[in-house]
């Protein structure tokens, strides 16, 4: 009967062995840093993007000798006091200066929103849930593990206080033991569930964030770039015309490091791939999920995966903040 | 009408204007090449136009991504997602069941742990 309990307690704690979402810490650490990095960068692109165009359309306003008017008190009111329309409903704040164009006539805002701004919230609820996976993988002390243990060592003490003898003490130290690892096995075979289970319901909306964003980050790095090779026509003219004046040298060779320099900063951020990045994040959310369904895939296997895209991610930064550095 | 003006009427395609591009982009550089910075000065602020422009046909393509209902569905089901998971952290909903289990699997373990003594 002993030996037919113990084997039976000794298969339960097989079953529970099994999958652990301990070995996961790391691999599901890794994609959730990468996310919340390309998050970080994608952001960055955004919100240089939009500050490029702000600045592209006052600069062709003062090419094409368009003038920039700024709003009335009727549209950004200064006092607390809500704007009102003619009809008296609350009307909406816009501070926006307008460009008037004097041969059309035409008055419009310019425009400074973000393009996207759907995808940043996307990248938002993408970083939660890669935020929320890492804490899933990584949690050590819920408290109801704390109270199951308890339970378990209250249940194994009552054990031990209603039989006395050595032996069976030593058998019901053991039991407590036993129970101990067991419920913690248990609560974290339980998390690994949880675990794959999330990680295989968000897989599709993963791929779409990330193939949506890929696409996005293009065409803004697109503009960006477009914008700063502007800069840097502009730079170069500069330098001529310092150069054709025939002025202060140091100047004129100031003014050269700078074209120069821009242009090289410029090569650093086209030579980065932005989509290449995002690609990866799909795809190392992709194999986390293979190896989650299959636990005989090494875990090591898809963090040697998210390490690369780890390293992507941190160029595309480096290049970004190199540009960002050179404004 | 400007020059920049007749360029954005004829341009049917993002393709169109960056060839556009590439041709007053040759004209800048070899107007720097001859010293005349007047020219280059000139042509880089047709240049703004045309990259002004280009920026425009990028931000309408930007748009028809963002307004899919592809990139609202995927908001909505990574939030929903983390909402789960902060369930599962915090045991709000799924430990308080697992706990349930657990305390059934002790129930069983005593029964066993019993025996097994009254055995010894």
């Amino acid at each position: 009967m002993q030996t037919i309990c113990l084997a039976g307690l000794a298969v339960t704690a097989a079953i529970l062995m099994g999958c652990s979402t301990v070995s996961y810490q790391k691999p599901v650490s890794a994609l959730s840093d990468s996310i919340s990095a390309t998050k970080t960068a994608f952001n960055a692109l955004s919100e240089e993007e939009r500050k490029d165009y702000v600045t592209l359309q006052i600069r062709d306003a003062v090419d094409e000798g368009k003038r920039i008017a700024a709003p009335t008190r009727r549209h950004c009111p200064p006092e607390k006091r809500p704007a009102t329309t003619s009809a008296g409903s609350p009307a909406q704040i816009d501070c926006r200066p307008t460009i008037y164009d004097p041969r059309t006539k035409e008055e419009k805002p310019i425009e400074v929103n973000a393009a996207a701004p759907k995808l940043l919230k996307l990248a938002d609820a993408l970083d939660s849930y890669g935020k929320g996976l890492g804490q899933l993988a990584a949690a050590q002390d819920i408290a109801a593990l704390k109270d199951a243990i308890a339970k378990a060592g209250a249940g194994a003490a009552t054990l031990a206080a209603t039989v006395e003898g050595p032996a069976i003490g030593a058998a019901a130290g053991a039991t407590l033991d036993f129970v101990e690892w067991l419920v913690g096995a248990y609560l974290d075979n339980q998390r690994f569930r949880e675990l794959r289970h999330i990680v295989e319901a968000s897989d599709p909306s993963v791929a779409i964030a990330a193939k949506d964003m890929a696409q996005v980050a293009q065409l803004l790095k697109g503009n960006i770039a477009r914008k700063r090779a502007l800069d840097v026509h502009e730079a170069s003219n500069t330098f001529l015309r310092l150069q054709n004046a025939g002025g202060d040298k140091a100047k004129t060779e100031a003014a050269g490091e700078a074209f120069v320099s821009g242009a090289l900063d410029l090569q650093a951020f086209l030579e980065t791939d932005v989509t290449e990045t995002l690609n990866n994040v799909r795809e190392g959310h992709a194999k986390l999920l293979e190896s989650l369904k299959h636990p005989e895939i090494d875990p090591a296997a898809v963090y040697a995966a998210l390490d690369t895209l780890r390293t992507k991610v941190a160029a595309m930064r480096d290049a970004f903040v190199k540009l960002e550095a050179k404004k | 009408m400007s020059v920049a003006d007749l360029l954005h009427a004829v341009c049917a395609t993002d393709d169109d204007l960056s060839s556009y591009m590439d041709v007053v982009d040759d004209e800048i550089h070899d107007a720097t090449i001859a010293g005349n910075d007047k020219l280059a000065s000139q042509l880089t602020s047709v240049l703004t136009r045309l990259t002004l422009l280009a920026a425009k046909y990028d931000r309408r393509q930007i748009t028809a991504i963002d307004d899919s209902q592809e990139v609202v569905d995927a908001i909505k089901q990574l939030s929903d997602a983390s909402t789960y998971m902060d369930d599962v952290i915090k045991g709000n909903k799924k430990v308080a069941d697992t706990l349930g289990t657990v305390t059934t699997v002790l129930g069983a373990l005593n029964g066993v742990a019993n025996k097994f003594i009254a055995k010894a």
